[in-house]
This record gives structure tokens, C-alpha cells and sequence, in this order.
């Protein structure tokens, strides 16, 4: 009887423990890219994190369709930008200032994903190649190709110094 | 939540007779056997309440099982199930569709009974078992619309392949109704251990689990005829 009851109370504990939804639906199911900027210090030859200059705004065109100005950016800066579904490249055309402007292009695929009856789908993409002009940008690297809903750091863009 | 109290209160009306019985009954111990494996017969049941998940759930299944007895104490069990699922969302317009069997196996301990001791009308026990199904699913939805860029990417797979596997953990009662027939109620704890989906979805039903979730439960309502061994 008291294995019974020690079954009883421990399937009950479970019972109560399995309110599981099996949902991780986000609030907001789009996914996108982190893009982060670095530069290599000359003294240690070590990554460190790009350092903007204060009076310099940064454009952004993405997909030739939006426009966006960062000013104030800091070191801890990070572009975080929705991948285009349709398109298996998208590009990004960056402007410090008034004077250099370099072009990024990030080629992907679009990966369309049935999440649950509960979250319904959304869209993933995985990053394929990165190419870029070199007025200001010294070289690119995909960090982690794959774009879910989680806030991963996807591409480093170091910046010439 | 309302399936789980319902199953609770089922089990525990069906444990009434049993409380009363042990009761009254003075259990005259049987030979004893020192054997390992104290073969006493064979029994075979079929899971009823399957059928009924389609009333309550997007889904249904049937299921059979073979059970061996071994001193009244230990029940090796093979079960062999059939689930399957077709449902339209009405909230995101997503349509699914899977049918597969499933296979369980495990072992039923009689809480009741000392092992080799005579055989109870009636008795409570507990169980563990280890579970697996390999599936094909379809998914479909409404096209995805790109909220930002604009446009928008259809989803259509056909015949992905899925693998899921669980354990179950719980307690059921079996109580004789008629010579050979018995009838039991089991309530049971699920969870995953390992699953393969597709690269552009997750399974959503898992025949014999239920919806795809780290951890549910369920329960079984079954009809067991214990074949006569001599």
C-alpha cells in the first residue's frame, strides 16, 4: 500500500508538472539578422569593438527601399534587420558620414517554417555567402549563418581604422 | 484539465469495489516458485479510449497489446497502436495530416500482489514503458506574408518524414468483470526523449503521444481477455 501511495503522489507531482503548451511562440515571429562591427587594434592585433566617431551618422539603404540614419552609435552598436522573404540577397548600402560609402551583399536562402498549430509559422533563413565593397569595411564574416526568432550575432563587419 | 478529472475520478470510483474486496478476502498464497521467470499466461486487451480522443481532441487512435504474466507481480507488455490526425486550423488556416502506427513496450508492476502469491480479482499497478513512432506528415498553410519587404512564400510539404520517441510513466487498476474478461483504467505521464522533424517543420501529432509537446499525459480505458493457461 505505501508503494501505492508513493506511485500515486509521484504520478499526481508529474500530472501537475506536465502543463507543458509545447508552445515557444514569440510575440513578434519575424526573424532577424545581427550585424556587429569591429575593428583589429594595431597594438595587440586583437578584435575589439568599432569605435565611431562621435559627429558621424550612419545611413542605412536597405533593398534600395528604406532609408534609416543612425547618429550616436557606440561601440556596443549592432544592426538588427528583417531579411527580405521573397529575394535571396539582400543588400545593404552603408554611409559614414558624408564621405565613404560601401555596399554589403548578403545572399541567403528563405526557409519557410511550420512552427505548431498553436504559433503557426514563420520564416527562417540561413546565410550563404557575404561579398562587400572595401571603402571603409576591411572584411566580413558570417559568425552563425542561421536566422530564427532567437537573437543570435549572425555576421562581424570590420571596419579599416 | 477537464480529461485529467475526469480520468481521477474514474479511477478512483473504479478503485471503490477494490478497497471493499481486499477486504473481505483472505489471499491464500499459492506455491511460491524461486523461478526467475514464473510464467503464469498470456493476456490481450484493446485501449478504448482512443476512440474517444476524437471527441475531445484533433485526433484518434486504436491500440492492442500483449501482456505476459509473471508471478502475479511482473507484466512484460507489448502494445501496438494506430493513430491519426487531419486538421484545418481555423486561427492560421494550417492543415495537417498524419496516420502511422506505434509501438510501445514496457512492464507493469502489480502493487497488490506478492509475487507467486494466488491471483486478485482486482488489483492496482504501476507502469513504465518506452515508446516510439516513425510518421509521415503533410503540412500546409496560407501563403507567409513578408511584413516588411512585402510579398509573400507559400508552404506546401508532402510526405515528411518524422521520428519521436517517449517514455510513459503511471498507475492503472484492472478489475475482473466476467471469467476470463477484465477491464482497467491506466492514467499516464509522456515524455519526449528524442525527435527528428523535417528541416521546414516540427510534428505537430505524434500517433500514440498526442500533440507534440516536451511532456503531456493521456490515459487508457482497455477491454483485456486473459487467455486460459493450463
Amino acid at each position: 500500500m505505501k508503494r501505492t501511495i508513493i506511485a500515486l503522489t509521484t504520478l499526481l507531482t508529474l500530472m501537475l508538472s506536465a502543463c507543458d503548451n509545447g508552445g515557444d511562440c514569440k510575440i513578434y515571429n519575424t526573424s532577424y539578422y545581427r550585424t556587429l562591427f569591429r575593428s583589429i587594434d594595431a597594438a595587440t592585433a586583437k578584435e575589439v569593438p568599432y569605435t565611431f566617431p562621435l559627429e558621424v551618422d550612419v545611413r542605412l539603404v536597405v533593398n534600395g527601399t528604406d532609408s534609416l540614419v543612425f547618429n550616436n552609435m557606440t561601440a556596443d552598436s549592432e544592426l538588427a534587420l528583417p531579411m527580405c522573404y521573397t529575394q535571396e540577397c539582400d543588400t545593404l548600402l552603408l554611409q559614414f558620414g558624408t564621405a565613404a560609402t560601401d555596399t554589403l551583399f548578403v545572399e541567403h536562402t528563405n526557409i519557410p517554417y511550420f512552427i505548431s498549430m498553436d504559433c503557426g509559422t514563420g520564416m527562417y533563413h540561413n546565410i550563404t555567402a557575404l561579398r562587400h565593397t572595401s571603402n571603409f569595411i576591411d572584411s566580413a564574416v558570417i559568425v552563425y549563418p542561421f536566422i530564427n526568432f532567437d537573437a543570435n550575432e549572425n555576421i562581424k563587419l570590420y571596419i579599416a581604422e | 484539465m477537464k480529461i485529467s478529472s475526469y480520468i481521477l475520478l474514474s479511477s478512483l470510483i473504479a478503485l471503490l469495489p477494490l478497497t471493499a474486496q481486499s477486504q473481505e478476502t483472505t489471499i491464500k498464497s499459492d506455491t511460491v516458485s524461486g523461478r526467475l521467470l514464473d510464467f503464469r499466461g498470456l493476456s490481450v486487451s484493446t485501449d478504448l479510449f482512443g476512440y474517444a480522443y476524437s471527441l475531445l481532441e484533433d485526433y484518434t487512435s486504436g491500440e492492442v497489446a500483449i501482456e505476459a504474466n509473471l508471478g502475479n507481480k511482473y507484466y512484460p507488455i507489448f502494445e501496438i497502436g494506430y493513430g491519426s490526425s487531419d486538421f484545418t486550423d481555423e486561427t492560421f488556416g494550417i492543415h495537417y495530416k498524419s496516420s502511422a502506427p506505434y509501438y510501445k513496450v514496457g512492464l507493469n508492476y502489480n502493487f497488490t500482489n506478492k509475487k507467486g502469491s494466488a491471483p486478485r480479482d482486482s488489483y492496482i499497478y504501476g507502469l513504465a514503458r518506452f515508446a516510439w513512432t516513425r510518421a509521415e506528415y503533410d503540412v500546409s498553410s496560407p501563403p507567409i506574408t513578408d511584413p516588411v519587404w512585402g510579398g509573400s512564400v507559400g508552404l506546401d510539404l508532402s510526405d515528411v518524414n518524422g521520428f519521436y520517441s517517449w517514455i510513459e510513466l503511471g498507475v492503472g487498476v484492472k478489475v475482473k468483470i466476467y471469467k476470463n474478461f477484465r477491464m482497467g483504467w491506466s492514467i499516464r505521464y509522456k515524455a519526449r526523449v528524442n525527435q527528428v522533424s523535417g528541416s521546414n517543420s516540427r510534428m505537430w501529432y505524434v500517433p500514440g503521444f498526442g500533440n507534440s509537446r516536451h511532456t503531456t499525459f493521456g490515459g487508457t480505458y482497455s477491454l483485456i481477455y486473459e487467455i486460459p493457461f493450463k
